[in-house]
Formats: structure tokens, sequence, C-alpha cells
């Protein structure tokens, strides 16, 4: 008999042995420092509080000691943490905070279209007044499963970023706790349902403070993945036959590897193949409707993704865009 | 149009007719099929011709179906829509070595313990009925009506997540169905995307 994982029971795949009191990192009070924990060391709250005191005795200014994560998860083969992009934060000008998910390996968590099955992870909020947080924006997923059930997520690793607008009256010199409820599915052949209380400290400061940090490289890596808008000289079109949509891409130069992901559960069949053309000065899509269509499609809305994930190792080979197109019915073999 | 060609083309067209059928398809009839329950019985869809069909896809340990079997929900509905003439079959698709995969014996203790009241369990460990359907995820929930005709197919509510606190705020898609098609109206909402954990289906 296979895996069961009882659920209801917290199974921890990595135990990090913790002395009470004792931070488990030597924290560094410099600037531009945000603690960064992409290397998922696991902290306790206990030595969260001491790493905390250690800091505020330690910086004789606030705007030194920048945001800091002291509070992260590590869960059911997941490390995420809540990260900043900047040691600190502009009153009236936006933060980005990132959910910065490590998996383990096999496991994965869902874009905000999962696919046929799965959850995409969800935040709530916990921010001082003023502050206003914008929707996550997605990096490119990739295609999971195989066989009948196909859905669309990340495995490794992936940076969820989060736009949070800072009020014009915060304060310079304030350092103001920025937290959320992270609630997320994490699967591999079974699911797992999870949640993690996070939370960073974000420094408010009267100039902008810019500082290469690892966190900006972090921030770098996942905004590539970003969907941007089709250039102005691209032409996108699509089309119904049949049971299919075509959907073409003129990038001005001929396209080996594309991939779409709707945004919306209804209109195509995930599990079917997407067969790619290759065409002189672009792509050609053909994507197999949905049986379960009960109105027709009116514009194909979702990610297309260009170049071969596998291709450079780390994925930095592709790009992605989000397109809107509008489907005429096609007179022959309309459905 | 010479008559091999026109003989030909007619062929096509009674093919692709008879292929459409198998699918699953809304509005179309229910693709029919014979399976074996958790007690032995061989049961056919043809055996409740007449009666409303409910096919619940089922995977006790995922944590979707757990929020309905726990919280007493799933077993609500079995015995509310069972009382009114309308057949339960809840299906396994699980194959062996895979989440949710159970012998007979197994599933009927588990329902009686969980207090369930299906009409049957179908075991379908080589995923066929479940391929039949295209069930994608447990819980995946259709409704076929007296004439045999698919009616519903999709979540069993309409708010995906794990969390049992959802369920009184959701509507349900499987009670709305059968009030409505019993009432004589069209099924309002006859398609959702249904929720859950992937069905564990043999050799993927």
């Amino acid at each position: 008999m296979g895996l069961v994982e009882r659920w209801g029971r917290r199974k921890v795949v990595k135990d990090r042995p913790l002395l009470l009191g004792v931070p488990a990192r030597t924290p560094k009070p410099q600037a531009g420092h945000h603690g960064l924990n992409s290397m998922g060391k696991n902290r306790s709250r206990g030595a969260n509080a001491a790493c905390l005191a250690f800091l505020i005795l330690a910086c004789s200014a606030p705007a030194l000691c920048a945001a800091t994560s002291p509070v992260d998860a590590h869960s059911q083969h997941t490390e995420l943490d809540l990260v900043a992009e900047e040691a600190a934060a502009v009153p009236g000008e936006t933060a980005w905070l990132g959910l910065h998910f490590v998996l383990d390996p096999g496991w994965h968590i869902y874009w905000q279209n999962p696919g046929d099955s799965g959850e995409p992870p969800r935040v709530q909020w916990h921010l001082p007044a003023g502050f206003r947080p914008g929707e996550i924006e997605w990096p490119a997923p990739e295609r999971l499963g195989s066989g009948a059930v196909i859905d669309f997520g990340y495995s490794g690793e992936v940076l969820l970023v989060i736009p949070v607008a800072i009020p014009a009256n915060a304060a310079p010199g304030a350092s103001e706790n920025l937290a959320a409820t992270a609630k997320w599915l994490v699967c591999r052949e079974i699911c797992i349902p999870d949640q993690a209380q996070l939370s960073l400290k974000m420094a408010i400061v009267a100039h902008p403070m810019h500082a290469a940090t690892a966190g900006e490289a972090l921030f770098a890596q996942f905004r590539k993945l970003i969907p941007r808008a089709v250039p102005s000289n691209w032409s996108v079109k699509a089309i119904a036959r049949g049971n299919d949509f075509i959907l073409s891409v003129e990038t001005g130069q001929p396209e080996d590897h594309a991939a779409f992901y709707p945004f919306l559960p209804d209109p195509i069949e995930n599990s079917a193949t997407q067969t790619v053309t290759r065409l002189s000065k672009g792509v050609q899509l053909q994507l197999h409707k949905s049986d379960q269509q009960t109105t027709p499609v009116v514009t194909l809305k979702g990610v297309l993704v260009l170049g071969d994930p596998r291709g450079s190792g780390n994925s930095s080979g592709i790009a992605a865009y989000q397109i809107a197109v509008p489907v005429p019915l096609h007179p022959v073999g309309a459905r | 149009m010479n008559r091999r060609y026109s003989i030909a083309l007619l062929a096509l067209i009674l093919v692709g007719t008879v292929a459409e059928v198998w699918a699953a398809s809304l509005g179309q009839p229910a693709p029919s099929f014979t399976a074996t329950d958790t007690n032995g019985k061989v049961r056919k869809l043809s055996d409740f011709n007449g009666k409303f069909v409910v096919l619940e896809w089922t995977n006790r340990d995922c944590p979707y179906t757990r929020k309905h079997y726990q919280s007493g929900n799933m077993e609500r509905l079995q015995h509310q829509w069972t009382a009114r003439g309308v057949v339960w079959l809840t299906v396994q698709s699980s194959a062996p070595g895979e989440q949710g995969y159970v012998i007979g014996g197994e599933e009927n203790a588990y329902l009686a313990d969980m207090k369930a009241a299906p009409t049957a369990v179908l075991l379908d460990p080589t995923g066929q009925l479940g391929h039949l359907y295209d069930a994608k995820t447990t819980p995946h929930m259709f409704v076929i009506n007296p004439k045999g005709v698919l009616i519903y197919d999709g979540a069993i509510d309409d708010r995906p997540t794990t969390d049992a606190s959802d369920i009184p705020k959701a509507k349900n898609y499987v009670a709305q169905a059968l009030e409505e098609a019993m009432a004589g109206k069209p099924v309002s909402v006859p398609t959702s995307r249904p929720y859950g954990c992937s069905v564990k289906y043999a050799g993927k």
C-alpha cells in the first residue's frame, strides 16, 4: 500500500534543533539588510523575540535596522517567508513584498487558476491603518501532472510578489509591523492544506534607500517571470475552429516553444496537449476546447509563455505575456 | 459525388455521432456503465432508469473530501436525497497503492463509521468509470435525470476550500440541480469547476 498521510497530524519533514531564546541565525544589523531567509532557517517565536530585542538594542537608528522577517514558516514540505524587496519604505510610495515559497522536491503549489484540481495560495493581510495591499502578481506557472488531470502551479521555488501602498502620512523613523496569514495547498501524490502567520518589520524613511541586497536578486529573478503586456509590434489572433481554438502569435521571429495558461477554468481542456506549430514569424497553438463550455467563449484570456522552461535549466529562458484576444466564431465547423 | 464517397461520409458521420455519446456531455445521455459495488453486486446505470442518479467521486483521505465527510455534510445530502428517491452512487477511482484506494469490506466499515448513506459505492480501481465521466477531482459531482440525461457536472458547492466552516455559507450545486429538475425547471448552474484533490488514476 502506498504512502497515506493522515491529515491532521503534522508531519515535519526536516527537524531543526532549536535552543529556546537563542537566535537560529546571528542577526546582522546593517543598512539594506532585510532578514531574507531564503535558506529557510527555522526560527521559533522565542528565538525571534530575542533576535528582535538584540536588533532594537543594537540599532541606533531604525532606518539602519531596516525590514526583518522575524516570523517565517517551516511547514509541511514548504519553507515560506514573507520578504521585502527594499530595506525601507517611503511614505506615499509602494513597497514590494513577496511570499517566498521553497518546496520539497516533487511538491507543488498552485497558480491563480490551479487547473483541474488544487487551490491557489491566499493571503489575508494584517496591516497598520492606511497600508493598502494589492493583488498577487503571479509569475508564469508550469504545467503539472500528467494524464487526465492537469494543473498549473509551481515546484521548487517561487516568489509571489505583492505591492503594498504606504500611506502618505506614515511617519519616517517608525518601524511598522506588516503581517499576513497565508493559506495554501501543497501537493505531490496527496495534498496537504496548510497555513502560516507571517510578518516583517518595515522601516519608514523620508528618502528612498537603494542598496543591493540578496532580496533584490530574488525579486529580479521572479519579476522576469511575471507576465508583461504583448509588445505593440506583435500580432495576436484567435479563431475557433471545430473543437479547437487556434491562437496565432506573430513575434517577428520563429518560436519553437509556447504554452497557454487560461485565467479562467472554462475555455480549454487543460489535459489536452497544446499542439505547437512554429511559424516563420511566430508560433501557432492549437488549444482543445473544453467539453463543459456552456456559453461561447468570446475572449481568450490568459498567459502565453514563450521559450523552453527546461532549456536554460532555471526557467530564465522563458518570457511570459498577458493575452486577451477576441475569438470570432469561425463559420465552418462551429460547435 | 460518387456512391463510395457518400457511404464513407455517412459512416464517418455515424462514427462521429456514436463517439460523441461516449463522452460525458451536459445535456446528452450520460455514458452507460457497469461496475461492481462494495458488496460485490454488479450495478449498471440502466438499472436506475426513471430515477435521478448522483455520482460522487471520492477519496476519503483527500482534505476536500474530508471537509464534507467530517462535517457530516456529504452524509446529510446522501440521506436527504436518497429519501426522495434519488440513487446516490459514490465512486472510488483511486488506483491500488494510491491515496483513497479501498477494498469493499474496508469501505463498508468506513461508511458505517461515517453514517453515510449512498445507494452503493462503486469500486473503480482501473479508473475506467472515472475516465468515462472525465472525473477530475474528489469530490466531483454528476447529476443524471430520470431520462438518463446529464444535467450537472462539477463542484459540490461554490466554496472551493478545505475549510468546513465554509459549508453553511456555500451554495450546494447538487441540491440546487436536483430541486430545480424535480420542479421541472431548467438547471440554473449546470456546470462549475470541480474542486478537490486530483483523482488518483492508475498509470499516471
